[in-house]
């Protein structure tokens, strides 16, 4: 499964993730893991990623205006996410 | 040949422990998770077990065998202040500062997360940690920091670089995987089995860098700040002095101490004024903040400082001036920590 990179720095085991909105393949059961954990992993999956319409320019600079809204509605969609797994739901869900 | 274990090659986890001493486990086997994992600059774990001279004579010059004494142990984890990377989420380093401020952090979705602090004088003991140090190669020494108090929080801040974070205490056992079979079940603090270290460590969140921070004191912004820091002293110590238990029972408190020193540059300010003036006269609050982007800004709030009058200091090419003093309050007001 596909996931994108919404935070500022990532490691799991021996790969790491230092760009915004990077994508990193999972295992399902792996991403749950460590995105319901207390310290959540900042990732998002794929499609609900692509959903906030990042621009290109908005990804390579990471500093507009813009990009800081998009980047809110991800962290919101992050908590979410977090919540709706502890509580024992799925990422299949996040994209119906 | 025996492996020998490179000394960068350490990688550590933090858990709060539900019951103080005791390992989260399930059956026996301990509850430590990946994402558990705590990015570490230094980690010590230090079993702590002397062997105590005997008072009896035996009629001989040859000195006989010594005792070994009570085991406790002790704890030193330094690493880089950082927070996850998205606001509102708790950072990896949350379980080290919940038991520092002794009690859970306030999470407020996608925009912070907040620690204030809890005398826990009652019902509720102070947090205490369970700490995985472990080195590679798996068949090299292992060891858990079981019991673990924070007693001191550093943190020192200047204007180049990463922020250091450090944190230290006793705590009520290290065990060791060498040693775990012949331990006795109390010794092995709710485990049958060492854990094996978790594959995938996840770290969270890059490191703040100290030239993008300022501080208010008594509300006036001063942008000459050069360094600083906080040495905490949150006074716990382990009961490990009643007969009838091999290690600590619980945890002993005392009267926190928040001790900051503050470097700035010298001018002729108003505000500059106004500083010097209010020394050992007038109560002030003083608001850190390190960092700047959104999700790792650090927000060090402490309360009721009766600055001591400055020291100069001529060690760069202008003046400068040292202030120390010590936060105060009524009842739990003297320090927050806000990650924005």
């Amino acid at each position: 499964m596909t996931f994108r990179f919404v935070g500022s720095e990532l490691q799991i085991g021996h790969v790491a993730l230092k760009t915004f909105g990077q994508a990193i393949e999972l295992e399902p059961a792996m991403a749950q893991e460590i995105i319901a954990h207390e310290h959540s992993a900042a990732l998002l999956p794929d499609e609900l990623f692509a959903s906030l319409g990042f621009t290109a320019d908005e990804l390579r600079w990471c500093n507009s205006e813009t990009f800081a809204a998009k980047r809110a509605q991800a962290w919101a969609l992050l908590a979410e996410q977090r919540v709706r797994l502890r509580a024992g739901g799925t990422f299949e869900k996040e994209t119906e | 040949m025996a492996n020998q274990s490179p000394s960068v090659s350490q990688i550590a986890f933090a858990t709060t422990e539900t019951v103080f001493g005791t390992v989260n486990n399930t059956a026996g086997a301990a509850t430590v998770l990946g994402s558990d994992a705590v990015r570490i600059a230094s980690l010590d774990t230090t079993a702590s077990q002397a062997t105590v001279k005997r008072d009896v004579k035996t009629g001989s010059l040859t000195p006989i065998v010594e005792v070994a004494s009570r085991p406790s142990g002790t704890w030193s984890l330094a690493t880089e202040l950082s927070s996850n990377g998205a606001a509102g989420v708790k950072p990896d380093l949350d379980d080290l500062l919940a038991a520092s401020f002794g009690k859970a952090s306030t999470v407020l979705a996608s925009t912070s997360v907040t620690y204030a602090l809890a005398d826990n004088l009652t019902a509720t003991p102070a947090p205490s940690l369970s700490i995985f140090n472990y080195r590679d190669p798996a068949t090299t020494l292992q060891q858990i920091s079981v019991g673990s108090v924070v007693k001191t929080l550093n943190l020192s801040f200047n204007e180049n670089g990463a922020q250091k974070i450090s944190f230290s205490g006793p705590s009520k056992y290290v065990l060791e995987n060498h040693r775990f079979a012949g331990e006795p079940t109390a010794n092995k603090c709710g485990l049958t089995t060492f854990p094996v270290r978790p594959a995938s460590p996840v770290y969270n969140g890059a490191p703040v860098l100290g030239w993008n921070g300022g501080v208010t004191i008594g509300g006036n912004t001063y942008a000459t700040l050069r360094s600083g820091s906080l040495a905490v002293d949150f006074n716990r110590e382990l009961q490990a002095d009643v007969l009838g238990a091999g290690l600590a029972i619980g945890v002993m408190q005392g009267e926190r101490s928040w001790p900051i020193e503050l470097t700035l540059y010298a001018d002729d300010s108003a505000n500059f004024q106004a500083l010097i003036a209010a020394l050992t006269a007038t109560v002030q609050t003083v608001v850190m903040t390190i960092g700047n982007v959104v999700g790792n800004i650090h927000t060090f709030t402490l309360a009721g400082i009766l600055f001591d009058r400055q020291s100069m200091d001529s060690s760069g090419r202008n003046w400068s001036i040292k202030i120390k003093g010590k936060a105060s309050g009524t009842n739990l007001d003297e320090a927050t920590y806000v990650i924005t």
